[in-house]
Formats: C-alpha cells, sequence, structure tokens
C-alpha cells in the first residue's frame, strides 16, 4: 500500500508537467486550431534559460555565431524571483514571435504545414540548448522546498508534489473561468465554433490568436521551470512529455482543461506505478510498460472520440503541396546512379559513410513521399517502422541464421505489417490526429520494444551479419576500412530501383487514385476509388520502404542499436523528407542528400566548419530552421521550387515574361481563394 | 444620410464575378429588399459589404467609410451588423453569452442585452440555454438580437426566412420595420419569400445572374408581380 | 417496365433534424427529373443518401439491386453516379487525370503493376472515353489544365464530364449550374439532353428553374425535407403550392406562371 502510494507520487511530477504543457496545447488550440507539437520543447527552453539565469547568472542566446551568453554580474546566479521574472518574459517573447514568424502566415495552411512547421519550432528549440548546454543533465534548483515532506501513514509524501498538483489544479480552474466568465475568453470560444461569426461581431481572430499563444508559452514555462527541478533536464526530456500531454488533451477532446489536467495527473500516477511493476512481478516487461500507457490512452481515445473531434470553424485548410506528375525520365536517374557508383569508388571513405547515409536517408524520404505526398497522411514514426525492420532483420540473420537477400525481404515485411496495423486507426483519423497517434506510437514501440533487452539486447544493441552474395562479402566494412565501395553500390542500386518504382506510381492508376484519397475522400469514393483499400496499399508500401532503410542502417552498424531509431530522428527525418520536397521522388533524393551524416551536412560540418564536436546540434538547428521557412514559404521543398524555377527560366527563355498560368503565381494566390471559397 | 453605397461593384471568388456592376443605396432608417433567384449573388454582394469578400471593381462605402483597405472586424466596430444565411450562432454558448458577444466595447452589456430583449419577448425565459438547443425560430430570433445589441447603423439579414415556417417569419418582420423607425438603422434586406419582404421594405432590388434586373418601390413591385416571377422563374417558364 | 431507380420512405436524419422525411422517388431509364424545392428543403440530403454519403433509412433499389447498405464506391460503380454543389474536383490531379480516377478500375496487383510495368496497365480506349466525356460538356481543350486555373463554370463542366467518365447509368446532378449564366446555362441544357440520347437517365437538383423547366421530364418538389408535389413538368410548374413555396405566401393572387406575359423580361431597371 504504502508503494502504491510512493510511486504515484513520484509520478505526479511527471503527470504535472504533462498537465502544465498540456493546459499550453489546449490554449494554443482553442486560439488558433494549431496543436503545437514544440510547446515541450518550450518548458525545456524555458527551464533552460531559468537554470541559466539561476545557476550561471547569464542569459542564453540561442543563436550560433552570436556570442553565447550575457553575462548579469552575477556569478552565483540570480535571485530566484528575478530569474522567474526574466524567463517568463522570454516565454512571452516566445509565444509573441511563434505567432508572427510562424503561426500566423500558416493560418489557412493544410495541416501538413502547420505540424511540420511546429516540429521545426520543437527540433529548433531543442537544438538551440543542445548547442549552448550540451546534452547532459542539468541540476536545477527548486523554487519549491523541496527538502520538506509530511507523511501519511507510512508513507513519505514530498511538498514539492502536492504543491505542483494544486498548482496545476488552481491554473486548470483559472482557465476554466476565463473561457467560461470573460469577454475575451468568450470571444475566443465563439471564433473556435465559427471564425466568420466572430468577424462580423467585431473581433480579430489574429488578435485572439496571439494573446493565445502567449498565455500557451507563459503556461509552458512555469511548467519547465517548476518541475526542471525535479526531474532531469535534458534538451530532450521535457521536449518528449508533449506525448503524455498529448494524450491527455485528446481525453479532454481538446476542450476541458478539467478533464485534461486530471488525465495528466492519472496518467503520470499510473505511470509511476508501471515503472514499480517490473520490480514486483518478474513477468512484467522490464522497460517501457509506463511509456506504453500514454500511447494506448491516445488510442482508445481517438477511437472513442474519433471522428467527432471538435474541428475548428477557421478549419479553411489549404491544399498540400502540388505533386506533379513528371514525365518519364531515365537519363537524368541513370546519370545520377551512375555518378553516385564513381564516387564510391573514387572518394575517400569520409564521403562514402556520407553518402551511404544519404542513400538510406533517401529510403526514408521516398516511403514519406508515398505516405504524406501522395496519399496525404502526416506519419511521425518513419524511423520506427524503418527500426523494426533492423530488429527483425537481426533476429533472422543473426539467430535463425537465414541468409542475406531473403532475411532483409522478411524484414522488410515485417516493417509492412506493423505499418498495415499502424493504418487502421488512420481509416477513421487524419490530419494532426494522426499525426498525434503515429508520434505516441512511435515512441512507445521504442521505449517497450526496442529498449527491452530480452527482444532486442537493449542498448547493447543485437549484431547483424555481414551481407555475401554469391559467396562475395558486400559487408559495409572490411577491417577499419568502412563504407566499402561494393556496400554502397548495392545500396544505391536498389534506391534506383525504389525510386523509379515511385516515379512510375505517380503516373500510373494507382497513382493517381492515391492524390484522389489524399485531396477528397468523399469525391474519391464517389468516383469510384476505395478509400481504404488505398489507405491499406500507401501504408503497406511506405513501410516497406522504409524497412529497405532499416535493413540498410542495420547492415551499416552491424549492431543495432535503439539510438538510429528512437522518435526525434523520426520527427527530423519528416523534417527533412519536408524540406527535400514531400511530393517528388527528386525531393526525396534531395532529402537524402540532406539527411543527418549525409554529404550536405558532411561538406558543410567537416570541410567548411572543420569538424566541430557538436555538429549534430547544427545540422539540428539548420533543418528545424529550414522546416519552418520550408512550411511558410515554399511548400513544396527544394524540389519544387526547382521546378518552378526552371519551368519560369524556359517560359522566359521561350515566351518572354512569365505569363499566370501555372507556377508560381498560382500556387501563391491558392490558399487565398481557398479562404474565400470558404467563407462563402 | 445613406448608411450603404454601393456604386458599379463587381465582385465574386477566384477572379470569376458573381456580381456585375450592381449600384444600390440604404437610407438612415430605412428598409431596402435585395431579391432575386438562388445563385443571383445576393449573399456575396453582403459579404463584400462586410469585407469578407474582396471587392473585384467599383466602390462599397458603409457610414461614410469606403470598405476597400478595412479588416472586416474593423467594420464591425464602424456600426454595421450582418446576420449571415446560416445565421453564425455560436451554438456551444448560451444565450446571454451569445448576446454579450455582440455588444461592442465601451457599452454597458446588461443594459444593452436588456434593452434588445424588450423587442424579443420569446427570448427572455431561455437566456441561460446554449443557442444549439433553440428552435430555428428561436435562433433566427437569437441572430437578429444578437446583431442589434450592438446599437448599427446599418443592419444586413440574409435569408432570415431560411427554413422557417411563413408563419414564424410572419412575426419577425413587422420587429425589423419597427426597429428602424425607432433607432433610424438602414436595413438591408435578403428575403426569399419576395412578398413578406415587400410589405416590409419600402424599395427593392432584384438580382438574376449577378445582374440588377429590377428596381423600386416595394408597392410598384407588388401591383406587378408578374415581373418578379419572370426573373424568379426565367424565361423558360414564361416561353413554355 | 420497374424504374432504374426508386426510392421507398428514404429518410435521412442528422442528430435530432430531419432533413429528408419518407420521400419515395423514382427515376425512369433516359429520362431527366427534376428534384426542386427552396434553400434548406433537403435536396442535397437526399443526393447524399443516394449516393452513400448520409446515412439514411428507407430503401434504394437501383437498376435491380438494393443500394441502401452499399459503401459509396460500390454505389458508383453500380452506375449510380454524383456531381457536387461545391465542385470537389481532385486539386492535384489535372483535369484528364480526374477523368481518368473515375474511368481506371482497381485490380488486385496493381500496385505492384503500376511501380514495375506501367505500360501494360495504359488503359485502351480510356482516351476516347475521356474525350467524349468533356466533349459532352464542351471542355476538350481543358484536358491538359489543373482544376485550380479554371473559372467557376468551367470546373462545373469538369465535375460532370468526371461523372460521366464513370459509365454511369443514373448521374444525380446537384447544382449544376449555380453560377452559370443565362447563355451558359441555356448551352447546359441542350448538353444535358445530348447526355440523357446517351443513355444515360439524371435526376437534377437546380435552382434554375429556366433549365429545369425547360429539360425535365418529370418534377418532384421538395419543401422541409417532405415530398410537396410530383407530376409532369407542366403540371408542377402550375401548382400553386409549389409557387408559394418560392415566392412565400401569395395573398389573394393565384396567377399561375404560364399565364404570365412574355414581355415581363424588357422591364429591366439596372444596366446589363
Amino acid at each position: 500500500m504504502t508503494d502504491l502510494i510512493v510511486f504515484a507520487l513520484l509520478g505526479l511530477a511527471t503527470g504535472a508537467i504533462a498537465a502544465l504543457i498540456g493546459l499550453g496545447v489546449l490554449v494554443g488550440y482553442r486560439g488558433s486550431g494549431v496543436i503545437n507539437f514544440a510547446q515541450g520543447a518550450v518548458a525545456m527552453y524555458i527551464a533552460y534559460v531559468f537554470y541559466s539565469l539561476r545557476v550561471l547568472g547569464t542569459y542564453p542566446l540561442p543563436i550560433p555565431g552570436l556570442p553565447g551568453f550575457i553575462h548579469l554580474g552575477a556569478p552565483n546566479g540570480l535571485s530566484a524571483p528575478i530569474a522567474v521574472v526574466l524567463s517568463l518574459a522570454t516565454a512571452v517573447v516566445l509565444g509573441v514571435l511563434m505567432h508572427l514568424l510562424v503561426f500566423r502566415p500558416l493560418r489557412h495552411a493544410p495541416a501538413l504545414a502547420k505540424v511540420a512547421a511546429s516540429v521545426g519550432i520543437m527540433i529548433l528549440l531543442q537544438a538551440a540548448m543542445a548547442f549552448r548546454f550540451g546534452t547532459n543533465t542539468q541540476t536545477v534548483p527548486s523554487l519549491i522546498p523541496s527538502s520538506g515532506a509530511f507523511s501519511v501513514g507510512h508513507a513519505i509524501i514530498p511538498w514539492d508534489r502536492v504543491i505542483l498538483t494544486v498548482v496545476v489544479i488552481v491554473l486548470s480552474v483559472g482557465l476554466w473561468a476565463l473561457f467560461r466568465y470573460s469577454r475575451f475568453g468568450l470571444s475566443v470560444r465563439g471564433a473556435a465554433e465559427n471564425e466568420k461569426a466572430a468577424i462580423l461581431l467585431g473581433f480579430s481572430p489574429d488578435r485572439q490568436a496571439s494573446l493565445n499563444w502567449v498565455l500557451a508559452s507563459l503556461l509552458a514555462g512555469l511548467g519547465g521551470i517548476l518541475v526542471a527541478p525535479i526531474i532531469n533536464l535534458t534538451p530532450t526530456g521535457l521536449t518528449l512529455e508533449i506525448i503524455p500531454a498529448l494524450a491527455a488533451t485528446l481525453v479532454a477532446r481538446f476542450s476541458s482543461f478539467g478533464v485534461m489536467s486530471a488525465t495528466a495527473l492519472v496518467l503520470g500516477m499510473a505511470q509511476g506505478e508501471l515503472q514499480n511493476l517490473p520490480s514486483k512481478l518478474s513477468w512484467w516487461p522490464s522497460t517501457g510498460s509506463d511509456q506504453l500507457l500514454p500511447f494506448l490512452v491516445i488510442v482508445v481515445a481517438l477511437f472513442l472520440v474519433g471522428n467527432s473531434l471538435p474541428s475548428r470553424g477557421a478549419a479553411s485548410e489549404g491544399r498540400l503541396p502540388a505533386a506533379h506528375a513528371t514525365r518519364p525520365q531515365f537519363v537524368l536517374p541513370a546519370v545520377a546512379t551512375a555518378i553516385a557508383v564513381v564516387m564510391f569508388f573514387t572518394l575517400s571513405a569520409g564521403y562514402r559513410l556520407a553518402l551511404v547515409n544519404s542513400v538510406i536517408g533517401a529510403f526514408v524520404c521516398l516511403s514519406l513521399v508515398v505516405m504524406t505526398g501522395f496519399l496525404g497522411t502526416i506519419a511521425l514514426c518513419q524511423m520506427t517502422i524503418a527500426g523494426v525492420a533492423a530488429y527483425v532483420l537481426a533476429a533472422l540473420a543473426q539467430r535463425a541464421g537465414i541468409p542475406f537477400p531473403l532475411s532483409p525481404l522478411l524484414a522488410c515485411l515485417g516493417a509492412t505489417v506493423v505499418g498495415l496495423a499502424i493504418a487502421i486507426p488512420a481509416l477513421r483519423v487524419r490530419g494532426i490526429s494522426l499525426a498525434v497517434i503515429t508520434l505516441g506510437a512511435g515512441w512507445a514501440i521504442e521505449e517497450f520494444f526496442f529498449n527491452n533487452p530480452t527482444y532486442t539486447g537493449g542498448v547493447n544493441g543485437t549484431n547483424v551479419p555481414a551481407i555475401h552474395i554469391l559467396g562475395l562479402n558486400v559487408a559495409f566494412s572490411k577491417g577499419s576500412e568502412i563504407a566499402q565501395p561494393a556496400f554502397g553500390v548495392l545500396a544505391v542500386i536498389i534506391l534506383a530501383l525504389i525510386a523509379l518504382g515511385v516515379m512510375n506510381l505517380r503516373r500510373s492508376p494507382t497513382g493517381r487514385r492515391f492524390l484522389a484519397v489524399r485531396g477528397n475522400e468523399r469525391a474519391a469514393a464517389a468516383a469510384g476509388v476505395d478509400v481504404k483499400r488505398m489507405k491499406f496499399l500507401g501504408f503497406g508500401l511506405a513501410s516497406f520502404i522504409a524497412g529497405i532503410a532499416g535493413c540498410f542502417v542495420a547492415y551499416q552498424q552491424t549492431l543495432v542499436s535503439q539510438s538510429s531509431f528512437d522518435i526525434l530522428v523520426s520527427v527530423s527525418v519528416l523534417a527533412i523528407a519536408y524540406i527535400g520536397g514531400i511530393t517528388s521522388v527528386s525531393g526525396a533524393m534531395i532529402g537524402g542528400a540532406l539527411s543527418t551524416g549525409g554529404i550536405v551536412f558532411y561538406f558543410l560540418l567537416v570541410v567548411v566548419l572543420g569538424n566541430r564536436s557538436n555538429g549534430l546540434e547544427i545540422e539540428d538547428l539548420i533543418s528545424g530552421l529550414g522546416l519552418i521557412l520550408t512550411a511558410i514559404l515554399n511548400p513544396e521543398g527544394i524540389a519544387g521550387a526547382m521546378r518552378i524555377t526552371k519551368q519560369t527560366l524556359m517560359r522566359r527563355l521561350r515566351f518572354g515574361p512569365p505569363s499566370a498560368r501555372g507556377g508560381v503565381p498560382v500556387l501563391a494566390k491558392a490558399p487565398v481563394q481557398d479562404r474565400e471559397r470558404e467563407l462563402a | 444620410m445613406k448608411v450603404l453605397e454601393v456604386s458599379e461593384l463587381t465582385t465574386g471568388y477566384s477572379g470569376a464575378p458573381v456580381v456585375r456592376h450592381l449600384s444600390l443605396e440604404v437610407d438612415e432608417g430605412e428598409i431596402v429588399a435585395l431579391l432575386g433567384p438562388n445563385g443571383a449573388g445576393k449573399t456575396t454582394t453582403l459579404l463584400t459589404v462586410s469585407g469578407l469578400v474582396p471587392i473585384m471593381g467599383g466602390d462599397i462605402t458603409v457610414l461614410g467609410v469606403p470598405v476597400r483597405g478595412h479588416a472586416p472586424h474593423g467594420l464591425a466596430r464602424l456600426g454595421m451588423a450582418h446576420v449571415p444565411e446560416e445565421r453564425a450562432l455560436f451554438s456551444q454558448l448560451s444565450v446571454r453569452e451569445n448576446l454579450r458577444l455582440g455588444v461592442q466595447r465601451g457599452v454597458k452589456a446588461a443594459q444593452a442585452i436588456d434593452d434588445v430583449l424588450g423587442h424579443f419577448s420569446a427570448l427572455q425565459p431561455l437566456v441561460g440555454r446554449k443557442a444549439g438547443l433553440l428552435s430555428g425560430g428561436e435562433q433566427q430570433m437569437l441572430a437578429l438580437a444578437r446583431a442589434l445589441v450592438s446599437r448599427p447603423r446599418l443592419l444586413m439579414v440574409d435569408e432570415m426566412s431560411l427554413g422557417l415556417a411563413p408563419i414564424i417569419v410572419e412575426q419577425f418582420l413587422p420587429v425589423l420595420s419597427h426597429i428602424a423607425a425607432e433607432t433610424g438603422c438602414g436595413v438591408l434586406l435578403v428575403e426569399q419569400h419576395v412578398r413578406l419582404a415587400l410589405q416590409i421594405a419600402s424599395r427593392a432590388y432584384v438580382l438574376a445572374h449577378g445582374e440588377l434586373v429590377l428596381e423600386g418601390p416595394a408597392d410598384h413591385l407588388m401591383k406587378n408581380e408578374d415581373l418578379l416571377e419572370t426573373s424568379y422563374l426565367g424565361q423558360g417558364a414564361v416561353d413554355g | 417496365m420497374s424504374p432504374l431507380l426508386a426510392t421507398m420512405a428514404l429518410t435521412v436524419r442528422y442528430g435530432g433534424v430531419v432533413a429528408v422525411s419518407g420521400v419515395d422517388l423514382s427515376v425512369e431509364e433516359g429520362h431527366i427529373v427534376g428534384l426542386i424545392g427552396p434553400n434548406g428543403a433537403g435536396k442535397t440530403s437526399f443526393i447524399d443518401a443516394l449516393s452513400g454519403m448520409a446515412p439514411s433509412s428507407g430503401t434504394i433499389r437501383f437498376d435491380g439491386q438494393d443500394l441502401g447498405k452499399r459503401p459509396p464506391h460500390r454505389r458508383a460503380k453500380a452506375g449510380l453516379v454524383r456531381t457536387w454543389q461545391s465542385i470537389e474536383l481532385f486539386e492535384d490531379l489535372s483535369v484528364r487525370e480526374n477523368l481518368q480516377v473515375a474511368l481506371e478500375r482497381e485490380s488486385a496487383f496493381d500496385l505492384l503493376v503500376d511501380m514495375v510495368l506501367p505500360r501494360l496497365r495504359r488503359g485502351a480506349g480510356h482516351e476516347e472515353a475521356i474525350a467524349s466525356a468533356l466533349d459532352l460538356v464542351g471542355a476538350r481543350d481543358l484536358a491538359d489544365r489543373y482544376p485550380s486555373e479554371l473559372s467557376q463554370g468551367q470546373r462545373k463542366m469538369i465535375g460532370v464530364a468526371r461523372a460521366l467518365a464513370q459509365r454511369p447509368r443514373l448521374v444525380c446532378m446537384d447544382e449544376p449550374a449555380a453560377g452559370l449564366d443565362s447563355e451558359e446555362s441555356r448551352r447546359f441544357g441542350s448538353r444535358l439532353r445530348q447526355i440523357v440520347q446517351q443513355g444515360i437517365s439524371i435526376l437534377l437538383v437546380d435552382h434554375d428553374m429556366g433549365l429545369v423547366f425547360d429539360v425535365c421530364d418529370e418534377l418532384y418538389v421538395l419543401n422541409f425535407g417532405v415530398l410537396l408535389a410530383h407530376g409532369p413538368t407542366s403540371a408542377v410548374r402550375d401548382d400553386p403550392a409549389v409557387i408559394e413555396a418560392y415566392l412565400g405566401r401569395s395573398g389573394d393572387d393565384e396567377a399561375s406562371l404560364a399565364e404570365s406575359p412574355s414581355d415581363g423580361l424588357s422591364a429591366t431597371g439596372g444596366p446589363e
């Protein structure tokens, strides 16, 4: 009994931070219809600012190139009240900036662009703090007297948990009252239901949204400052608290503050209990069951509330980036393949490794082209699916001894099965809700499956034997020589084949049906398209391609470890695919070049910047920023921009100045037209 | 004084005009009907006056202020109220909360709400009920009341009778006459029950296929109903 | 001969609201049947129910089969096809591709075949079918455009062409003429007659009374979700109840439309 209480109370701290992040998510959603995946990252950012002020007496500047810190003349740290005020002021500024620079320009953008942008903010904030403070755990002095405790029966209850819980309850009640009784709150609720009506009554949706984002940031910042001392402060820890927070907001159907907070607190306590179970029950999985819980809550909540999730009145969704059919191309792909092959035989190991990384990245981007670009579903767990293939491959090849072509094929089919399982909720749920599901699924699979030593060897990983084709050793490394040309050539050839297949697909009947489903499920069904079947086909194919990426990662590392497949990698892969161009094969190739450890960054970091230790953070900073900019300015990605530039140039060469037909002008106008239509 | 002046207005969506070269005006205290078959462009005209649909050509002046370049929410603060076709109530909010959001800044909410509820006695016992739970007639009453609570000088009402039995509509229209006479508010009325609209309007404009085909004093149009039927039911009816 | 489409006691409920209440309607092979009524009368809900987009009770018999429980795409394949009031074209696909989606049939291994051997599935005769569907709406030259480049009227016509490309037995058209000017609407009327000559029946919902009276063989009139009148076009046109539904309460005046003087149109007050 005592144990039960103790672990529940331990969990209260995580429950409280999830609740505070969730409150911010709700406020932001009510004000602008955007679910901000970066809400946890905001809490983390403000917590770091507070840490820096309180402990180091410095104010951290996030922008690389500028001095890292402003020294405030207090070498032992500022006093708590000043640090709190400055931290919360930072939260206000962050909220205003998010509104003005990101969410306001994306008001009428499709859900994908909004998710991409908020994911971009998440990557950016996390990379900025990792860049300044490293990824080691920091200890933050508590605002709440943490030493005090009282006992109920035999259980010792620390005061800080009680105070945190009280703070959550007070804030929830306060927000409830604000939205229930104040003119501001009423107008926000009204505008959420019917933005046009609110405008006709003289309310500015823009002003409402900005106030809501400030409020949301403040809530997250407060959460970060209060909770950071209790949990360990790392750039990723608080950031990922967005997952239980999203689970709780889903249960609350994106509306009730009280239900959300209660769910988050109970969820936190249940997670606390689950952490204790392995020590009590020998058969209970040793790790991850506590992280599985939020995902289960998400799935159950979505199935229960499902389609009845309130959609905001302003949901005038713009179009997804265009996915144009291209004429059959053979010359360019053949030349590119040949160049890649030649590079493998001529370049140094560093470049070869970068090239292998790029090829693997291109596979993942291709799978996202099918999943998101063609089918229109937002998936945040693509690397998890790749990871499933990697672990299945390890099991089949190492433990069962199944030889080369068969074992990776079966592994990819294993990934396909997982993808099809994720497609089941996607039949009912779309848009942002699906992004939430996939994020939760990826996190749960990672924590429960990948990290569990009994299944996968845990952090130590599982060995994968080298590839042998007809007795030929096609291993990634021989002795100390890594990124063997043969390995690279194999990967490039398979990539070229798959890319050709996806290119064919876009011009084929099936590809057209994918795009019909993406554009309008109702109209597609009315035109005789079996929407369910299309979704299963799309998820299956995308997962298979992601599985190929996973197999190559496994062969490359020879030791499969979860760090390659963790949820933040999935998230940043989506970022890179989106920047490259999520609707075209050429975009996927560009995405591959841009991917982590790929050739672009190898060149930039090793050759230009001279091999810095925090290269990973710089990559993340660039991709986070690139993602936001792409979402706002250039939704078709680099590939789309290149296509449009080429068209414009051709037209100029042939006909003089560009006409209004096709190309940039039409694309730029589309969202405006949609808005007009929606208002009519 | 003219509360609304529309001159040579061309407007529509995605570059395709729905209304072409429309001119009309509404005086203080006057009720003007804008009539015409479905798809004629009446709703689009009202939305353009409210700033929700951009002007493609011509000019609109509301209470002496040009609409062009004004944010739509700013126009509402000038003293214009618009009851759109779908009523645009906040169904999750109570009747009182809906009314409260109609009150302009700097006005005592309770007083303004009580004033308006005087005209709509049927709403008084329902103030605590969610707007979504009201009957169609009550909802229309609330939509009108919410527009009036802002004490507008120009009121635009779109298809007030939509989905309502004629008997209920007959109860509404006199309220409009009363308010126009009492407060000097100009009213532009889009209405599919032509005969009812002509009973309370002093003048009417008739649109067909986006163009003005008929205008004149209401009593004159009443007497020559055949003209109206032609513009509503098309030439086919007449020829056949 | 039994009619191509027959609904019996078709009812659509949204929450507590009854949008369509017990409507019996039938469409004979080769006929154009009009479904008219004031705004909010339940016409679109009726088409939603026919096409499977809205849950309904009652029976939908089509071509000898009971379609009432089938998912939307199966109804479309059975030959009952619809168009949309707000033209729901596939914005990512060119006009030609929009029609191709409607024409092409799914098959067991299509994904694999499409990726590996795209040439294998080049539909034979599709080009012709697309051209003739576009010809029927007079939009052959638009095949390579994207929907975002088309005018509202053109988009409507492509919506109709896409429905025709599905080789339907019956097309339910939801306000295809809304937004067309009078000349365009007249041209559209003659196109509808051509379509019927190809052996396709039409259920037409529209507010353009000129068009409806001109082309329809029969009319059904809905008001508040209930059938108000039904009969040959000429009879319905003169029905006082119908006139009242459209113009509001008639006073002592019982004027029928047929008696209206034909010089009415000359009395225009505004600029043309």
